[in-house]
């Protein structure tokens, strides 16, 4: 396996481990492996055929020399007389067959004419039968010697007597022979090299065996066959083995891996288009893949993924344009709301009693948190502070209705706590989604001081008078169109109150909604009444438009980046007095 | 959050654990619209409950007026911090608390 992976490969590694060329050496090493294998086999069958071709002809050369020889003559005392001399010899004596005192013994025999009648008709198979040699000898066992009686070999023909060693075993067999089968022996010596000696016993008249008409044939040629049918076997194996290599890579090549080079490039195309943003549905169904087998099934699957892809797409884009669209509109819905709300500070530049100002910081969503204040008449100032239940449009949608309904009946010169009662009836009308809203609703005399409120589930309001904050106390009120006013209406004492307090010139109120108190850490602690009143109380008395960040920055402080969960709105009053006019 | 349910016949007794916010209450509203039809006595149980959020309460009133049709409504082991948030907003005049 190569050690990168396909992707960080170039064009020539690529080549190196693609389809096509793990089939072209697969076949490669297994053909050479079954070749060799053939090779093996063959050989062996084609080793066996020629020699046993050797022996027949060996074998075959010395029974018909044997038998033209025993009709030409008796060699039995010519055999007879050469073993008698060699049998009498003692070791010493046979020692050295070279030399001339050792073929001296033998010399007579040599010279007789059966001899070199002998030799003669020897000489002629030899030269008919195209052998290396036909001989006379006979095997002694006890001196493991093959004794010569009669040779021809014009090179070197060896005189009668004259003996080679030879410890080979299968000679043995020789002297057991029983005419059947072919007596033969192969052997490599250093003297003939491979070398096939077959032979037929001349025997006596009782069958006892005196000498054996002996045929050499050298196997040189047969090993030079062999080594040729090697060399062309080879040749052949490697050409053809080459041959189907390649033609089974190209196959393979055309079948397989192209069709799937043109599935990768196809969908690195695909891939490449969605990037560039191009708009194409048919990276795989224009595939022009036709083999039928399960290549083309992936490309078909392949092209049905595509189009599956492509709806899925589609879909996912209008979803998410839709989605966009949502965004778009809840943050406007945001803005819309937040527009709402008086922004403009100093809100009254023409009034001198008192100074005021509001913030909302709305938390992600579109929430239902509200500030409000108007001038009721000419001395009236009305201050609202609300938050509807829940988050998003429905909350934002109540948020607007009731603002509406608060200004109208205050407007309308209600006291607050019957506004509370009229638009706590209006709002449970029809309040099928079990929203509410809790409200603080003060109104404010600018030349007198006095402040009347009432409140309808909301939070505490702080005071700051001589320089001190304090909560002021709360009495009954239910968030609005929680309950319907059948309910409320047998509350003793009634659910909505007015208070009412007098600041002097240089007191100061503070409203706020649940996203000051309720600020949590990431370990959800809350800010809560406590730390507010004690921020509060380190800024006493201090302008409306520096306490508003002042408390947000608390807020902030505590928090620790955490995130805001909540809207958060905060109102806060500074009653000057009607004297400062002047 | 986590809501444990246990109903009994037409009484059914519901223990909110965690936070009651605006991630938390549609599941407690959804479990009360398959819960409540023919339940005549509904007990929140609010001893694990940490903190209410407006949200939630929408969803106390949705069941405050479902059960004022057909049974009664109290909320049982009502925790300090919880019962703060049920008085700034009034709802504990109206709700039963025990």
């Amino acid at each position: 396996m190569p050690e990168k992976s396909v992707r960080e490969m170039n064009e020539r590694e690529r080549r190196f481990y693609s389809i096509e060329s793990h089939v072209f050496h697969a076949t490669i090493i297994g053909s050479l492996i079954l070749g060799l294998v053939a090779f093996l086999v063959g050989f062996g069958l084609y080793a066996r055929a020629l020699a046993d071709q050797y022996i027949t002809q060996a074998f075959g050369l010395s029974r018909s020399c044997a038998a033209v020889i025993n009709r030409a003559m008796d060699t039995v005392p010519l055999s007879e007389e050469t073993m008698r001399i060699y049998y009498s010899l003692d070791e010493s004596e046979r020692k050295d067959p070279e030399s001339s005192a050792y073929q001296a013994r033998f010399s007579e025999i040599a010279a007789t004419e059966e001899h070199a009648f002998l030799v003669g008709i020897l000489n002629e198979f030899r030269l008919a039968g195209d052998v290396y040699d036909v001989y006379m000898a006979m095997y002694d066992p006890a001196s493991e010697a093959i004794v010569y009686i009669a040779d021809p070999d014009p090179d070197e023909p060896f005189p009668p007597g004259y003996w080679e060693h030879s410890s080979q075993k299968e000679i043995r067999k020789f002297l057991r022979w029983n005419g059947e089968g072919r007596l033969y022996v192969i052997e490599n010596s250093d003297t003939y090299g491979w070398i096939c000696t077959a032979g037929v016993p001349v025997r006596y008249g009782d069958g006892e065996i005196i000498s054996f008409v002996l045929t050499d044939v050298r196997l040189n040629e047969f090993i030079h066959g062999i080594r040729s049918f090697l060399w062309q076997y080879a040749l052949m194996i490697l050409v053809s083995v080459t041959a189907f290599a390649v033609l089974f890579g190209y196959h393979v090549k055309k079948r397989i891996a192209r069709p799937i080079d043109e599935i990768a490039s196809a969908a690195q195309q695909y891939i490449d288009d969605r990037r560039n943003h191009i708009e194409s549905h048919a990276h795989f169904s224009s595939l022009d893949i036709h083999t039928g087998d399960q290549i083309e099934n992936l490309s078909l699957v392949m092209a049905d993924m595509e189009r599956e892809a492509v709806e899925y797409f589609d879909q996912l884009m209008s979803v998410t344009a839709e989605k966009e669209r949502i965004s778009t509109e809840l943050t406007l819905a945001t803005r819309i709301q937040a527009a709402v709300l008086p922004s403009t500070f100093p809100a009254f530049p023409d009034r001198d009693e008192f100074e005021i100002y509001a913030t909302m910081d709305p938390a992600k969503e579109v929430g239902g948190d509200f500030y409000d204040f108007f001038m009721i008449d000419e001395n009236h100032l009305a201050l609202v502070i609300a938050d509807v239940s829940g988050k998003g449009v429905p909350a934002a949608l109540f948020m607007m209705t009731s603002r509406t309904m608060l200004k109208d009946a205050a407007l309308s010169g209600l006291d607050p706590a019957s506004v509370m009662v009229r638009v706590n009836a209006q709002l449970s009308e029809s309040n099928r989604y079990y929203m509410f809203v809790t409200v603080w609703l003060g109104v404010l005399d600018i030349t007198t001081g006095r402040l009347v409120y009432a409140d309808a589930g909301h939070e505490q309001t702080l005071l700051c008078q001589n320089g001190t904050w304090s909560f002021l106390p709360r009495k009954g009120g239910v968030a609005l169109a929680a309950f319907e006013p059948e309910l409320l209406e047998n509350e003793d004492p009634p659910v909505f109150v007015n208070k009412e307090i007098v600041l002097k010139p240089g007191d100061m109120i503070y409203q706020y909604t649940d996203g000051v108190t309720e600020a949590m850490t990431a370990e959800r602690e809350q800010f809560g009444m406590d730390r507010l009143l004690k921020a509060a109380s380190e800024a006493p008395c201090i302008e409306p438009e520096a306490f508003l960040p002042y408390i947000r920055g608390k807020i902030e402080d505590f928090v620790q980046g955490a995130p805001q969960f909540d809207d958060i709105t905060m109102l806060a009053v500074k009653y000057r007095g009607k004297n400062k006019l002047s | 959050m986590k809501l444990h349910k246990e109903a009994d016949g037409k009484r059914l007794m519901i223990a909110l654990e965690g936070r009651l916010d605006t991630a938390s209450a549609p599941e407690l509203e959804k479990e009360l619209q398959e819960s409540l039809p023919g339940t005549e006595e509904l007990i929140f149980d609010l001893e694990s409950l940490d903190y209410v959020s407006s949200a939630g309460l929408r969803v106390f009133l949705f069941a405050a007026k479902t059960m004022r049709k057909q049974g009664s409504m109290k909320l049982v082991n009502v925790s300090e911090v919880i019962y703060e948030i049920l008085e700034v907003t009034g709802f504990s005049e109206i709700l039963t608390i025990e």
